[in-house]
C-alpha cells in the first residue's frame, strides 16, 4: 500500500465550480465559528466525488480517525472507574465528560511492549519504534490509514502537535507520525498556519507559483534520476539497494506532486476565519502561551478540517509532557510541574494536584467533543462519524509504565462503534485499539501491523 | 537441538570453502552437541530460558555478526567459568576446551566471511549535519544562515548510538521533498539578484518617556500631595541621557540597568547580520568594572540574541562604537525589539525606609478592605477596617519625606555612569556584494550568459560537489537541465539556481559513493579516502588540500596520510568531531532533557544546564587537542569549568562564564565524565537518583557491555513511599532479594552505587536527600560494593580506581565506538581482531586519544571498500 497512491478513480475536474457556487453554499453556525458546509447537502462536491470513487456511496458520510496522545499517563486512581459496563460511576477526572458519557468507552488494561513512559511517544502509533534501540524505524498506523483513504481528500493526513517539527534526535519526539521508511513526519503547531493551509484560497499568483514549483521540481527529479540510473550500474548489490530507496522516494514524490497538482485547481472549502487575534498565544514556540485559548483554537481548526472533508486522518500531540512548558494547569495554585507529579512518591499533595491537573486537561477534551458534536451530519453529528482516540503512552498505575495505559475511544457511534462505558482488556496490545479502528474505517489491517504488536480487535466496541 | 544445528548450517555454507564439511559436522556431532546437551540446554531451553538466553534456539536469521556475538557469549561464559553455575556439575578442562576451540575456530571463519561481504562499508547518504557543512564549504556560505536551514531537513535515524550509520539513514519521499525544498532555498541565497535595501532604525535615548519622567517633585504614591522624589537615576543632558541607575523594577538577579528599547519590526525583516551603533561614553566609577551596554534582541522569544558592547570612551567624550550581530526575524508577527541596558549598581537608588513602610501598610490595608468586601463580611467589620485605611491615608498625606534616596551602603559620589546619546540598528549587513557564493559559482562575472559559460560553471562546481573527478556525461546532465530552463524563458541566474538545486539533490552530492566491480574488497581510491577521512574528522567534504593530494595519488601514502590526520585534528573543523562524536558517545545531546523538580531550584538552573553541556565538549576537546590519555575520561585531575559549574562543584577561585582547565584535588570529588553534573542529572529522574540507570550507562557507554533488558516480569524499584524511609540502596537490596533480579543486578548495581554520592542534580552529598528525608534525619550514604571480579570499594575514589583497573576494557570499547562512527557501520564480533589490535597499540602508545584515531584510520577496514 502506497501512502500517496494516485487514485485510479480520481475525481474529474468537471465537478469544479458546480456545487461551490456561492448561491448554493449553506452556512452553518457553530460555536463561535460560521462555516460554509461544503458537502452535506445534495450536489455537494464530495457526493459527486464519492459517486465517482465508488468507495463510499454518494449519500454516505466519510469515516474519520483522530489519534491524540497525552504523554505520561494520568492519576489512574482518580481516573479508572471502579466497575465496568455502562453504569460505571464517573471518576473525578472523567467528570468533565459527563455530558458525553454515551459517546465514549474507557478501555483499561492496554499495553505497549516496547516502551512507555517518557519514550512512549514514538511507540504510541507504531507499536515498535523506540528511542533506544537501533531497530529500523517503521510506519505509524495513521500513515497506513492515510495510505488507504488519503487519496480521497486534499490532505491524506494531518500531523499536529504542540511542538513544531519532529523533535527527532531529542529525547522527546514532537510528532506521532512516521512514514513508510521510518522517517518522522513534522507536525504543525500553529492553528492559524494550519487554517491558512487548509482554507486560504489560492490566488492567481500563488497558483502560478505552485505550478512553476511543480514544473521545476519535476524537471530536477527527472534529471537526478538519470544520474542515479548511470550510478546504479557501477554499484554492488548492497549499495544498489540503498540507491533503490532513492529511486522509490523520487517516484513517490512525483506521485504526491501529481495528486497535489490536481487538488491545486479545486477550490479550497470556504469557511469563516476563527477569531485568532494577533497575539503570541497562536504560536506555542513563543513565550507566554495562553494554552487554553491555543488548545481550543486547535480543536476548532481540527473540527473544520474534518467537517469540510479536507482530511480524514489526524494525529495530534496536544501537550508538552516532560518539560510541560505550558504550565497551563497551574492556574489553580498547583506548585508542581506535570512530570514532577507523575513521580509523586505517594506524596498525597502531589497526587491531589495531579488529579486537579488531569481534570483540567479533561475539560479541554470535553470542549473538543462539544465542537465535534455541534456539527450536524446527516441525522447525527460529526462526532458520530469520527473516531477520536484519547490515549497515553504512560500507565494509569504508574505513569512511567508501559502497561495499563489509559485509553478512551470517543465518537463513531454511527459508523459502527458500540460504546460500552468501561471495558477491561487486561494485558492486551494498545495496537488492538488501532486495529479496531481500522475495522470501523473499513480498511484492511496492513501486513506486519504495529510490527506484530496487535493481534485482534476489541470485540465489545464493534 | 535441531534448531541449533540448522542455525549453524547457513554459516557453514559460507565457511565451507575453508572447513571441510565432514570435519565441521563431525566435530559438532561428536564434541559440541553432547557438551551443550549435558551442561547447557537443561536451563537454556524454551521452558526456562535462564537469563533470557536460549541455547537451544540460537536461531537462523541473525546477521552473521549478531549470531556470532551470541556464540562468543557462550564461549566467554564457559571460558571464565561462570557457566555452568557453581551448583551444577562442572565440566573438566579436557571436556570444555575442545568446545571452546571449536566455537573460536568457527568464529574466526565467520570473521573471514564477514570481511568479504558483510564487513564492507555500505553506501550511505550524508546526514543533515554533513549536508549543511558540505554546502557551507562548496558554496562558501555563512554557517549561521545555513544552520537555520538544517532544521528544515528531515532528521536522521541513529543506529549503534550514532547518526551516521548507513543502516539508519534512509531515503523516502519526505526526505527527497525536503531536500529539494532546502536546496532551492540554498540556491536562492547563493545566487543573488538585487542588492537588498539596508534598513535603519535610530533611537534617541532622551525620547524615552521613562527617562523624561524623572523629576524632582512628584505626586505622592499615597495621597494627592507633591513630595520630593529623591535622587534621579538619569538626567537629560547634551541631547542624550546620563544614567547612574536604570529605570524599572529590579531584583538582585537583574544587575543590568535599563536604558531604553528600540523597535526593529521594520529593520530585521530577514535573518542576517545587523550593525548596532551606539554613541556613548562612560566611567566605571569607584566600582572599577568597565561599562558595557547589553543588547537583548527578541527577549524570551525563540530568536533571542544577546550581545555586549564595551563602552571605552570617557563620560564627557562620547564616541560611536559598533558591533555586528546575527539576528533572526522569527515567525511573522513577532514583536522584534532590542532592549539596551548597562551594568550599573542595581541598588544604588532605593526606596526610603519610611516610604517603603507606608507604601506597604497602605497596600495591606487596601487589600484587607477589598477582601472583607468580597467575602461579604459584616458591615461593622468592613467599616472598622476602612477606618484603619483612612488613618494610614492621612498619615501618608502628611508625610513629607522623599520617595527614594541613595543607598548609604553604596558610593553614590562615584557610581558607574554612562552617557548615552543614541543607538542605531541597521542591516542586513553584507560582508561583501555579491556574496562569495555568487562570485564563486558565477566565477567569470555577471555579464556572460552564454551556453559555454553554463558548461564552465558546472564543470568547475561538480567535481568539488561530488568530491571526485566527474565525467562529461555527469556535467552534461546538469547543463541540459539549465539550458532547458533557459529555453523555457527563465533568466540566466534563475536557470543557474535550478542547476545548483539539482547538484544539491543529486546522488553524487548526497551519497558517499564507492563503486565496486568486484566481489572482493578493494583498497579505496585516494579520492574515496579523502572523503572518508574528512567526513569522519570534519563532518564535511574534503578541502582543496586533501583533493590535491588525492589527485596526485599521494594521500594513501602512510606518512602523508598521518600528517594529514594530525593537521586535520588541529583544524577548527575538527570541532565537528568533538560535538558530534562526544555529543553522542557521552549522551551530551540529551543533557537537559531531565527537568529537575522545584526542590532543586536553589542548585539547578538554566545557566548550569548550558554550562554542563559545554563542559562535556570542552573536556573531550581538551583530551583531543592535547592528545591526552583516554583514561582521563574515567578519572582526571582536572576539570573544564566556568564559574557556574565551579559553584556547583564547590571549587573556589573560578570567575567568569568561559570554561577553562582547572586542576582539582581528590576532595573535590570530580574529574572524568562521571564527575559531570550534566551526566549525573541526565541519569536521574529529576526527583531522585537512578543508580541502576547510572550503572547501565557506565557499562554500556564506557565498557561496551550494556546490560540485558530486564525480563518481562521484572518488578520496578518504586519511589520512596511515605512512612518507609528507605534509601535507594536499601530498596535496591530488596529488589536483589528476588532471585530473578539478582542474577543481573549483582553484576550491574556496583557500577552505579558509588555514584550515589552525586544527587539528582549532580551535587556532591554524603547523606541521602531529595526524597523527603529531613536534613537532620537523613541517613548517611553507604556507597561500598564489590565489582563482579571480586574487587571491593567503599568510596567514589576506590570505585574510580576499580574502573581504571579495567582501562583495557574501556579502551576496547572506545575503539569500537570510534570505529562505529568512522566506518559508519556496526562493529561486530567479526571485527574483533582489528579492535584488539588497535586497542593493543593504543595501550602501548600511552592510551593517547590521537593514537586511537590514527590507528582506526590506518586500519585495513577504514581504507578498503
Amino acid at each position: 500500500m502506497n501512502t500517496h497512491q494516485p487514485p485510479s478513480h480520481y475525481p474529474k475536474a468537471t465537478w469544479r465550480g458546480k456545487s461551490w457556487s456561492l448561491d448554493r453554499r449553506s452556512l452553518l453556525r457553530g460555536t463561535g465559528v460560521t462555516i460554509a458546509l461544503p458537502w452535506l447537502e445534495a450536489m455537494s462536491p464530495l457526493a459527486v466525488r464519492s459517486a465517482d470513487a465508488g468507495d463510499i456511496a454518494a449519500n454516505e458520510i466519510p469515516r474519520r480517525s483522530v489519534y491524540c496522545m497525552w504523554g505520561l499517563g494520568l492519576n489512574g486512581r482518580d481516573f479508572t472507574p471502579a466497575t465496568t459496563g455502562r453504569d460505571y460511576e464517573l471518576t473525578t477526572i472523567l467528570r468533565p465528560l459527563q455530558k458525553h458519557r454515551d459517546d465514549f468507552t474507557i478501555i483499561s488494561g492496554l499495553k505497549l511492549t516496547h516502551s512507555g513512559g517518557h519514550g512512549g511517544d514514538r511507540t504510541f502509533l507504531t507499536g515498535t519504534n523506540t528511542h533506544t534501540s537501533g531497530e529500523k524505524l517503521r510506519i505509524s498506523c495513521d500513515q497506513e490509514l492515510a495510505g488507504a483513504v488519503g487519496h480521497l481528500t486534499r490532505y491524506p493526513s494531518l500531523s499536529l502537535g504542540i511542538r513544531r517539527g519532529t523533535g527527532f534526535g531529542n529525547p522527546q519526539d514532537t510528532t506521532l507520525s512516521w512514514s513508510r521508511s521510518g522517517t518522522p513526519i513534522p507536525s504543525e503547531n500553529r492553528p492559524h498556519v494550519l487554517f491558512d493551509q487548509l482554507f486560504r484560497p489560492e490566488t492567481a499568483d500563488s497558483l502560478a507559483e505552485r505550478e512553476a514549483e511543480f514544473a521545476r521540481r519535476s524537471s530536477v527529479l527527472d534529471s537526478v534520476r538519470s544520474e542515479a540510473d548511470a550510478l546504479a550500474k557501477r554499484l554492488g548489490q548492497v549499495d544498489r539497494n540503498k540507491l533503490d530507496e532513492y529511486f522509490t522516494g523520487i517516484r513517490d514524490l512525483e506521485k504526491k506532486m501529481q495528486a497535489e497538482k490536481k487538488w491545486l485547481h479545486h477550490p479550497k472549502p470556504s469557511v469563516d476565519t476563527p477569531e485568532f487575534g494577533s497575539d503570541q498565544s497562536l504560536d506555542p514556540e513563543k513565550s507566554g502561551l495562553d494554552y487554553r485559548r491555543y488548545q481550543r483554537l486547535m480543536f476548532d481548526v481540527i473540527t473544520l478540517a474534518l467537517q469540510t472533508d479536507s482530511t480524514r486522518v489526524i494525529s495530534y500531540m496536544p501537550r508538552m509532557d516532560n518539560r510541560d512548558g505550558t504550565g497551563a494547569f497551574k492556574g489553580e495554585g498547583n506548585p508542581y510541574g506535570y512530570h514532577e507529579m507523575t513521580h509523586h512518591g505517594e506524596d498525597p499533595d502531589k497526587l491531589k494536584w495531579w488529579t486537579v491537573a488531569d481534570t483540567w486537561y479533561m475539560q479541554e477534551w470535553s470542549y473538543f467533543l462539544d465542537r465535534l458534536k455541534s456539527v450536524k451530519e446527516g441525522d447525527g453529528t460529526l462526532l458520530d462519524h469520527t473516531m477520536v482516540a484519547w490515549g497515553s503512552s504512560g500507565g494509569s498505575i504508574n505513569a512511567h509504565n508501559n502497561h495499563h495505559l489509559p485509553a478512551i475511544l470517543c465518537g463513531g457511534s454511527r459508523i459502527g462503534v458500540k460504546h460500552q462505558g468501561h471495558v477491561i482488556r487486561e494485558d492486551e496490545y494498545l495496537g488492538n485499539l488501532w486495529q479496531t479502528m481500522f475495522g470501523v474505517m473499513n480498511v484492511p489491517v496492513p501486513d506486519n501491523f504495529q510490527g506484530g504488536e496487535a493481534n485482534g480487535v476489541i470485540k465489545e466496541l464493534v | 537441538m535441531t534448531v541449533l544445528f540448522f542455525w549453524l548450517m547457513p554459516v557453514a555454507s559460507g565457511v565451507a570453502e575453508v572447513t571441510a564439511d565432514g570435519q565441521f559436522a563431525g566435530t559438532f556431532a561428536k564434541t559440541v552437541k553432547p557438551f551443550l546437551s549435558k551442561h547447557c540446554i537443561r536451563c537454556h531451553d524454551a521452558k526456562q530460558a535462564s537469563a533470557g538466553f536460549r541455547i537451544d534456539k540460537l536461531s537462523a536469521g541473525f546477521h552473521a555478526a549478531t549470531a556470532a556475538d551470541q556464540w562468543k557469549e557462550v564461549m566467554d561464559k564457559i571460558n571464565i567459568g561462570e557457566m555452568p553455575p557453581e551448583d551444577e556439575p562442572q565440566p573438566a578442562a579436557a571436556e570444555f576446551e575442545p568446545v571452546v576451540d571449536w566455537i573460536s575456530g568457527q568464529l574466526h571463519d565467520v570473521e573471514l566471511v564477514a570481511r568479504n561481504a558483510g564487513g564492507r562499508i555500505p553506501m550511505r547518504r550524508l546526514n543533515r549535519d554533513e549536508y549543511i557543512n558540505s554546502v557551507r564549504d562548496l558554496l562558501l556560505m555563512d554557517p549561521l544562515i545555513l544552520a537555520l536551514l538544517k532544521d528544515d531537513l528531515p532528521s536522521d535515524g541513529t543506529a549503534e548510538g550514532f547518526d551516521r550509520l548507513g543502516i539508519a539513514l534512509y531515503f523516502d519521499q519526505t526526505q527527497i521533498e525536503q531536500t529539494i525544498a532546502v536546496a532551492e532555498r540554498i540556491a536562492d541565497l547563493a545566487i543573488v539578484d538585487d542588492r537588498p535595501r539596508t534598513r535603519l532604525s535610530r533611537y534617541e535615548f532622551e525620547d524615552n518617556p521613562r527617562v523624561k519622567g524623572f523629576r524632582q517633585r512628584v505626586k505622592s504614591r499615597f495621597a494627592d500631595t507633591l513630595v520630593d522624589a529623591g535622587p534621579s537615576g538619569a538626567e537629560i543632558i547634551d541631547g542624550g541621557v546620563k544614567v547612574v541607575h536604570g529605570y524599572g523594577n529590579r531584583s538582585s538577579e537583574q544587575p543590568w540597568g535599563r536604558l531604553g528599547d528600540i523597535n526593529l519590526d521594520d529593520v530585521v525583516t530577514e535573518d542576517g547580520y545587523y550593525r548596532i551603533r551606539i554613541r556613548a561614553g562612560a566611567t566605571a566609577g569607584s566600582r572599577g568594572d568597565p561599562i558595557k551596554v547589553r543588547m537583548i534582541y527578541g527577549r524570551n522569544t525563540p530568536v533571542q540574541a544577546i550581545d555586549w558592547i564595551p563602552i571605552n570612551a570617557p563620560l564627557d567624550e562620547p564616541q560611536v562604537v559598533e558591533a555586528v550581530v546575527f539576528l533572526r526575524s522569527g515567525p511573522q508577527g513577532l514583536k522584534r525589539t532590542a532592549s539596551f541596558s548597562f551594568n550599573d549598581i542595581y541598588d544604588l537608588i532605593v526606596s526610603t525606609p519610611e516610604s517603603g513602610r507606608i507604601f506597604k501598610e497602605l497596600r495591606t490595608a487596601i487589600g484587607a478592605v477589598r477582601n472583607l468586601k468580597n467575602e461579604g463580611a459584616p458591615d461593622r467589620q468592613v467599616a472598622a477596617t476602612a477606618k484603619a485605611l483612612q488613618e494610614i491615608r492621612e498619615l501618608a498625606a502628611n508625610w513629607q519625606g522623599s520617595l527614594r534616596y541613595y543607598n548609604p551602603e553604596r558610593d553614590h559620589e562615584h557610581p558607574p555612569t554612562i552617557f548615552i546619546d543614541w543607538a542605531e540598528v541597521s542591516g542586513p549587513v553584507l560582508p561583501q556584494w555579491p556574496p562569495k557564493s555568487h562570485a564563486s559559482v558565477l566565477f567569470d562575472g555577471d555579464q556572460r550568459e552564454d551556453t559555454a559559460y553554463v558548461r564552465e560553471i558546472f564543470a568547475r562546481l561538480l567535481p568539488r560537489a561530488y568530491r571526485r573527478p566527474t565525467s562529461v556525461a555527469e556535467v552534461d546532465g546538469v547543463v541540459e537541465l539549465v539550458l532547458q530552463a533557459r529555453s523555457q524563458g527563465k533568466d540566466f541566474r534563475e536557470a543557474i539556481r535550478i542547476g545548483v538545486t539539482r547538484v544539491l539533490c543529486s546522488p553524487g552530492f548526497l551519497f558517499i559513493q564507492e563503486p565496486v566491480t568486484d566481489k572482493k574488497p578493494r583498497t579505496l581510491t585516494d579520492y574515496e579516502l579523502a572523503s572518508r577521512l574528512s567526513y569522519f574528522l570534519w563532518s564535511t567534504m574534503p578541502d582543496d588540500q586533501l583533493l590535491e593530494l588525492a589527485a596526485a595519488g599521494r594521500l594513501s601514502d602512510p606518512g602523508v596520510l598521518m600528517d594529514q590526520v594530525d593537521a586535520m585534528l588541529d583544524d577548527p573543523k575538527a570541532e565537528a568531531l568533538v560535538q558530534r562524536f562526544a555529543g553522542q558517545w557521552l549522551s551530551v545531546r540529551d543533557f537537559g532533557s531531565v527537568d529537575p523538580a522545584a526542590q532543586y531550584s536553589d542548585h539547578h538552573d538554566e545557566p548550569l544546564m548550558q554550562a554542563s553541556r559545554l563542559e562535556a565538549y570542552a573536556f573531550f576537546r581538551e583530551v583531543l587537542s592535547n592528545d591526552l590519555p583516554i583514561t582521563n575520561f574515567l578519572s582526571s585531575d582536572f576539570v573544564m569549568i566556568n564559574e557556574r559549574l565551579a559553584t556547583h562543584y564547590g571549587i573556589e577561585g573560578v570567575e567568569g562564564a568561559e570554561l577553562r582547565r582547572v586542576a582539582i584535588k581528590p576532595d573535590h570529588h570530580r574529574g572524568g565524565v562521571l564527575g559531570m553534573a550534566g551526566l549525573m542529572t541526565l541519569l536521574s529522574d529529576g526527583t531522585r537518583t537512578l543508580p541502576v540507570r547510572r550503572a547501565a550507562w557506565v557499562k554500556a557507554q564506557l565498557f561496551g557491555d550494556p546490560p540485558r533488558n530486564p525480563p518481562p516480569n521484572a518488578g520496578e524499584i518504586q519511589p520512596n513511599t511515605s512512612g518507609q524511609n528507605l534509601t535507594v540502596r536499601q530498596r535496591l537490596e530488596l529488589h536483589r532479594d528476588d532471585p530473578t533480579c539478582a542474577s543481573c543486578h549483582t553484576k550491574l548495581d556496583p557500577f552505579g552505587i558509588a555514584l550515589e554520592n552525586y544527587d539528582a542534580v549532580g551535587m556532591w552529598r554524603t547523606k541521602a536527600n531529595g526524597e523527603g528525608f529531613r536534613v537532620k534525619r537523613a541517613p548517611e550514604l553507604d556507597v561500598s560494593s564489590v565489582f563482579p571480579n571480586g574487587d571491593s570499594f567503599d568510596s567514589l575514589e576506590s570505585y574510580k580506581a576499580g574502573l581504571l583497573k579495567r582501562k583495557d576494557e574501556f579502551t576496547q570499547n572506545l575503539v569500537k565506538q570510534v570505529m562505529t562512527y568512522a566506518l559508519t557501520r556496526p562493529i561486530g564480533y567479526s571485527d574483533r581482531q582489528t579492535v584488539d589490535a588497535i586497542a593493543h597499540t593504543v595501550s602501548r602508545r600511552g592510551y593517547r586519544l590521537r593514537a586511537l584515531i590514527r590507528e582506526v584510520i590506518r586500519s585495513e577496514l577504514f581504507q578498503s571498500k
